[in-house]
Parts: C-alpha cells; sequence; structure tokens
C-alpha cells in the first residue's frame, strides 16, 4: 500500500509528476553546460 | 453577489487596461502575432499554462475526477509530462529557429516554408481555423455555465460579458495582450485551483481520509484504471496531452520566445506551473465524497466551491475560471486572425498588403472570428456541440506529424505530409462519427478508443510510408529551414 490508503499505481501518478519536475531541472542544467562547452 | 461583482470588475478591468498599453506595442503584423519575437520566458512559459487550461479542463477535469476518481490524476501527470515538459524539451528550440529561419508566424506558414507545399499550408489553415472556432464555442460555454452557477447570472451574460472584454483586449493590444493577460490569468487560476484543492481535502478530512471515503463509495474509485477502464484513460490522457504537440495557440508560444536560451528557464517554469492540472481531478474525486448527489457530474467543481469557499473565495475560484477560458480563447483568436490574413488572404489568393494594412486586417479578423464565436455560444447548435468533443482531435491530427517530422526528418516528403493531414483527420472524425452511423458497433475494448489515437496512428503510418516511397521538399527549402543557406 502506498501513502494515504492509495495503490500504488494510482500513487505513481505523483511520482511521475516529481520525475517530471526533476527532469526540467537536469535538461536545463545539461543544456546550459553544453552551451558553455560549445562556447569554448 | 456584491463580493462577486467587485472581484470580477476589478479583474477584467485590469485585462483591458493590459489591452490599451499594449496596443501601441503592437506596431506591425509580426507584433500582432507574435508581439516581434520579443516575450521573455515568465510570460512565455506561464502563458502557455494559462492556455493549455482551459476552463473545459478546469470543470471538466472535476467532472471527470467525480465520475471516475483518483485514476484521473493519470492526466493530470500526462498533461506535466508530455502535454508540457517534453513538448518543450523536443519542439521548443527547433520551433523558434526553424520559423525565424523560414520568417513563419504561423503554423500553416511553417508548413509552407518548410515543405513548399501550398495544399498543406490551405489544408492546415482551413481545418485548424474551422475546428478552433467550434473549439472556442465550447470555451466560451465553459465560461458562462460558471457565471451562471455560481452568480445566478443568465447563460447570455456570461457569453457577452466575458467574450466582449476578451475582443476588446485581443482586437487592441494583440499578441503581446494576449499572452501579458494570460500570465495573470495563470497566476489568478493557479491561486484559485491551490485554494479549492487546500479547502476542500480540509473539509474531507484529508488525503488519507479521501482515499478511504472513497474506497468505501466504490473501489474502482481508487484503483487504476478503476471504473475508467484502460481504453478510455489512456486515449483521453493521450489527446489531452500528446494533442497539445499540435495546437497552433501553444506551439506558437515557441515561435514569440526571444530567443533559444531563454527556452531553459521556460521549460522549468511551465513544468512547476502546469503542475496545477492534477488539482481538478484531485478536487472531482473529493467532490464525490462531499457532493455525491448532482444531476450533472459537470456541476462537481462548482457545487464543491460553493460548499467549501466563502463568497471571496468562490469570487477568487469565478476569476480563475473565467481566466482560464479567456487566454485560451484570446490565444485562439490569434491564431486564426492571422492565420486568415496571412495564410489564406495573402499567400492564399495572392493579395498583396502594406505592412499597417495588415495590421489591420489582423485587428478585423480578430473581432469578425470573435463575433462570430459569441453569436454561435449564445445559442450552440446540436452539431456544434457534438463536433466540440472532435475538435482537438481534428487539430491535433492534421498538425501533430507535419509539425513533428517536420523539424526532425529532413526528407519528410511534402505530399506524404498532406496526405498524412488528410487521412488522420478523416480517420479521427470517422471513428468518432462512427457510434450516429448506424454503423455496427465497435467491439468492447475498442468502443473506449477516442478517435485522436486512430487519428493520429494513421496519420503516422501514412507520413512514414509516403516519405519512404515519395520525393523529398526542394533542397532550398531544407537548407533554408535548417539555416545553412547563408
Amino acid at each position: 500500500m502506498a501513502p494515504f490508503h492509495m495503490p500504488w499505481l494510482t500513487f505513481s501518478a505523483f511520482l511521475v509528476l516529481a520525475g517530471t519536475i526533476i527532469l526540467a531541472l537536469v535538461w536545463a542544467a545539461v543544456d546550459k553546460s553544453r552551451e558553455r562547452g560549445d562556447e569554448r | 453577489m456584491i463580493v462577486y461583482i467587485v472581484v470580477l470588475v476589478v479583474y477584467l478591468g485590469i485585462l483591458a487596461a493590459i489591452g490599451m498599453v499594449m496596443s501601441g506595442r503592437s506596431r506591425s503584423a509580426g507584433d500582432f502575432a507574435i508581439g516581434g519575437r520579443s516575450v521573455g520566458p515568465w510570460v512565455t512559459a506561464l502563458s502557455f499554462v494559462a492556455a493549455y487550461y482551459s476552463s473545459v479542463v478546469i470543470i471538466g477535469g472535476g467532472a471527470f475526477g467525480w465520475k471516475f476518481g483518483l485514476s484521473t490524476l493519470w492526466v493530470g501527470a500526462g498533461n506535466v509530462l508530455v502535454g508540457t515538459t517534453l513538448a518543450w524539451i523536443v519542439l521548443g528550440r527547433r520551433v523558434r529557429r526553424f520559423t525565424e529561419n523560414l520568417d513563419a508566424m504561423t503554423l500553416p506558414g511553417f508548413f509552407s516554408g518548410r515543405y513548399g507545399s501550398a495544399e498543406a499550408r490551405i489544408f492546415s489553415a482551413a481545418a485548424t481555423g474551422l475546428f478552433l472556432i467550434i473549439y472556442n464555442v465550447s470555451v466560451l460555454k465553459g465560461m458562462a455555465n460558471s457565471f451562471e452557477v455560481l452568480m445566478s447570472l443568465p447563460y447570455w451574460a456570461g457569453v457577452l460579458i466575458s467574450g466582449v472584454v476578451i475582443l476588446f483586449y485581443t482586437a487592441v493590444g494583440g499578441y503581446l495582450a494576449v499572452v501579458w493577460t494570460s500570465m495573470i490569468q495563470a497566476i489568478v487560476m493557479i491561486a484559485a485551483l491551490v485554494l479549492l484543492t487546500f479547502m476542500s481535502l480540509q473539509k474531507v478530512g484529508g488525503m488519507t481520509a479521501l482515499v478511504d471515503r472513497l474506497n468505501a463509495v466504490d473501489p474502482g474509485l481508487v484503483n487504476t484504471p478503476g471504473v475508467w477502464g484502460w481504453a478510455g484513460l489512456i486515449s483521453f490522457t493521450l489527446i489531452v496531452s500528446l494533442g497539445t504537440w499540435g495546437m497552433p495557440q501553444l506551439i506558437v508560444r515557441f515561435y514569440s520566445i526571444k530567443n533559444d536560451k531563454m527556452l531553459r528557464l521556460g521549460t522549468v517554469i511551465v513544468t512547476i506551473g502546469a503542475s496545477v492540472a492534477m488539482l481538478p481531478y484531485l478536487t472531482g474525486a473529493v467532490a464525490r465524497v462531499l457532493v455525491p448527489e448532482l444531476a450533472s457530474a459537470d456541476q462537481a467543481i462548482p457545487s464543491l466551491t460553493r460548499l467549501v469557499l466563502n463568497d471571496w473565495g468562490g469570487a477568487l475560484f469565478l476569476a480563475g475560471v473565467v481566466a482560464a477560458g479567456m487566454s485560451t480563447f484570446a490565444g485562439v483568436l490569434i491564431i486564426i486572425s492571422s492565420s486568415m490574413v496571412r495564410d489564406v488572404w495573402i499567400n492564399g489568393l495572392g493579395r498583396t498588403l502594406s505592412p499597417a494594412a495588415e495590421l489591420k486586417a489582423n485587428r478585423i479578423m480578430s473581432l469578425a472570428v470573435g463575433v462570430v464565436s459569441l453569436l454561435i455560444a449564445l445559442k450552440p447548435p446540436a452539431l456544434v456541440l457534438v463536433l466540440t468533443a472532435f475538435s482537438w482531435a481534428v487539430i491535433a491530427s492534421t498538425n501533430l506529424w507535419p509539425l513533428l517530422f517536420g523539424l526532425y526528418w529532413k526528407r519528410t516528403s511534402p505530399r506524404a505530409t498532406f496526405w498524412s493531414m488528410i487521412a488522420g483527420v478523416g480517420a479521427a472524425l470517422l471513428w468518432q462519427a462512427w457510434p450516429h452511423l448506424g454503423l455496427p458497433a465497435l467491439p468492447g475494448p475498442l468502443a473506449g478508443v477516442h478517435g485522436f489515437v486512430v487519428g493520429t496512428a494513421v496519420g503516422f503510418v501514412v507520413i512514414v510510408v509516403g516519405t519512404l516511397i515519395g520525393r523529398p521538399a526542394p533542397e532550398a527549402d531544407i537548407r533554408r529551414a535548417w539555416g545553412e543557406d547563408s
């Protein structure tokens, strides 16, 4: 049983949301470092 | 009632004032259609959220949560991951660069420049224009219904109040007025949804109590896919998530951002802002516990609002719903008017307009399209109401693959692109109309699949096979799109 007595499959929607925010942050950081690399 | 009137008058007054201020900054058709490619990341990102989530999503999403329970949270998660973050990462930078290289201000204009295909431009402009007007009617209807329920105003008054204010600031201020008002509307919408969710969860006794009480009503309201079933859940999530990749009023946000470096910050902001997509579904599920007896699921969110919020909160929520609808409606108006003037009148019919005349034509066209939508929304014919369910499917089936392949596969054939549009739209319409045609019923799980899934699958096959056996676009068009012609 997942938090709040939810089934894991339903609760995973929240995990996908959290993962998406992390994806956006990581993509932005990688993109920035790639641009710095190109400038050098 | 006084509180509602005060909040709305102040709010609508601010929007009209922004239209006036921005009118001075719309000096050309490029300013009117895409803000002269000068918009920053905050405004771009938040206006994307506002244009994405219309009043239909808030009221309709709540209705889905009420009917199908917590499995609908997956729709919200899909909106954020596929409809927002991946759309920005996959499409953003290339759309910004290609449309600048091709000097394109509209999606049909991009198809014309990228593929050298007049047929693709005209078909995309016609299908998108027609079905966006139909979509706008449903957005206006959603706003008017909220005025009806929360303020006891007659339906026609709700249509007129929201329609007239939008027409004013769009026609006067153009795209810049639309994105700046949309940013404010996004903030109001996010605040309203957060407030409603917080208060309704408190009323139901917290998240765990919500799950337990839903479980007692029906375990299918807690499980995934639960009472909805996989076919309905997956195809609905796809249409309202992947569908955005073909929606011109959202794609245009990438044209207008100041430069592609700003997409980085924009992607983070838009992801966080778009996370509110989960809330209408969650509050809809709360409504199932707190207001279980409703004549229609569409009343779930307005009824919950009346139950858990005081007058100030209710007024803020109404402003949020109206905000969601207005920003979508205004974004669509700009798209249709600039497409009609540039793609149909100038490039299609070969008319020449001076920059000042093109700007004037855009303003007149946005007013004309807005008035037509408003008149239809006052008394929508039954056929229009049926077609609103098709509008996203048709628009996305038209534009999705030609845009994506046009950005990533140089070889993509112009002829395959055109036939992919026709086949995708035809398949989506046929699938949606199937139950109304008196044909034998589709077998069980297939019946729950939305026409969008069928339309995009057919469109995908046609564009891939057609490209493999057909000829690519002229080399000069490809080099220009990729910025290799200098």
